[in-house]
């Protein structure tokens, strides 16, 4: 496949794109291409409407690119498109992380690289490296599921305190 | 290559144990609120997850079963990482330990949440009883969110009344409900209740496909697809 850098403002954007970027996501993907480049071209049909990669042209704008790489995909049809269009962005959310072998690759790299730049928020990081391995807790630690702890109100009339889950306890 | 067979450990586990494996393991991405069994699993001593039970969404949970709210209470999550010993090892004996502990407990309730595309396999590889689907709950669409009847409600309380401009009120998806009875006596009770296991989502479209009308696959073009 052959890839052509295109100007910018020649790609026309799928009017009916289902997938949605916020901003703080456009700034993510401007970021990883400004760190490793311009690396996954944008797919285009004949009429230079975008298949795939609608973040990445406005992460582009957004870093003031006037040229972007692509690649035509010419040869599917009008149904085929719109399927593709779903089926990239819905297939490539379909897999999982192997935690452990994650948090290996990330201790790896995060001496040299900002991890922020990879798209896992804070809290992901955090988790992710502190590579936790809890110890048992204890019978305390749990909720009696067997037994209703006593809830006490004060009644409204009288103002004595009672067992609001044993309603026996208090009578007028 | 065989692979070695790890030691399983199951024990209690604390609650920040049981959050950080629902929060990072579950598809849900949340623990519950309210009265918690947390129950662990290790295998050669590193934790792989948590069985979860609670007394459920609400007080009559056990009702339909007479089983009063402390007879009767909610597996409500299973959430593992990468392990090896199956996961339905795991559950089972997740529940005897519960068991030892919680002497008045006689029945499990679980449920399989047909809109994330589950039917309760684990469920059935253990026997547990299969009751049928619940009744679809409402649920509500506002600004454009949709939220889980009980959990609008609740945080909005009163003033949902103001609400109604823009407020969508929809049938959220129904439910399959399963049961393990914990001793004999329950047993009797609710295998009255037992119905046919719901076949996977897949299966059941593959048999509808199949029950339209048209031509019949033949033999050797199903065995094909195997």
């Amino acid at each position: 496949m052959e890839v052509t850098n295109k100007h910018i403002d020649l790609l026309i954007p799928y009017a009916r794109n289902a997938r949605t970027h916020d901003d703080a996501q456009i700034a993510q993907i401007a970021g990883s291409i400004k760190e490793f480049g311009f690396n996954n071209p944008i797919l285009i049909d004949k009429d230079n409407g975008i298949i795939a990669g609608h973040g990445r042209v406005m992460a582009a704008r957004k870093l003031g690119l006037t040229e972007v790489p692509t690649i035509l995909l010419d040869h599917l049809s009008e149904t085929q498109r719109k399927a593709y269009i779903l089926a990239d962005n819905r297939i490539a959310i379909n897999s999982a992380w192997d935690n452990e072998m994650l948090s290996l690759e990330l201790s790896d790299i995060k001496d040299d690289i900002s991890l922020a730049m990879l798209g896992f928020n804070v809290d992901e990081l955090d988790n992710i490296l502190s590579n936790k391995n809890f110890d048992a807790g204890t019978i305390d630690d749990q909720g009696k599921l067997d037994e209703i702890s006593p809830k006490y109100v004060a009644c409204p009339d009288c103002g004595h305190e009672f067992n609001a889950n044993d309603k026996t306890t208090h009578t007028h | 290559m065989q692979m070695t067979k790890p030691h399983i450990h199951i024990d209690w586990a604390t609650h920040e144990a049981a959050k950080y494996a629902c929060l990072n393991w579950h598809y849900s991405k949340c623990l519950p609120v309210g009265k918690l069994v947390k129950v662990g699993a290790w295998e050669d001593d590193k934790f792989i997850g948590v069985v979860v039970f609670g007394r459920g969404a609400n007080k009559s949970l056990g009702e339909p079963y007479d089983c009063s709210q402390t007879e009767c209470c909610e597996l409500v999550r299973i959430a593992m990482t990468n392990h090896i010993t199956p996961v339905s090892q795991i559950m089972m004996i997740a529940i005897k330990f519960l068991k030892s502990a919680h002497k008045e407990l006689q029945l499990i309730v679980s449920f399989a949440d047909i809109e994330k595309g589950h039917h309760g396999g684990i469920y059935q590889a253990t026997n547990w009883i299969y009751a049928g689907k619940t009744n679809a709950a409402d649920e509500y669409i506002y600004n454009g969110k949709r939220w889980h009847g009980r959990a609008f409600r609740k945080s909005l309380g009163s003033h949902l009344n103001y609400l109604d401009k823009g407020l969508q009120i929809i049938k959220g998806a129904q439910k399959h409900r399963y049961l393990m009875p914990l001793n004999d006596t329950i047993k009797i009770k609710v295998s009255k209740l037992s119905q046919q296991y719901p076949k996977r989502i897949k299966e059941q479209a593959l048999e509808n496909h199949s029950n339209l009308e048209g031509a019949t696959p033949i033999n050797t073009l199903q065995l094909s697809e195997l």
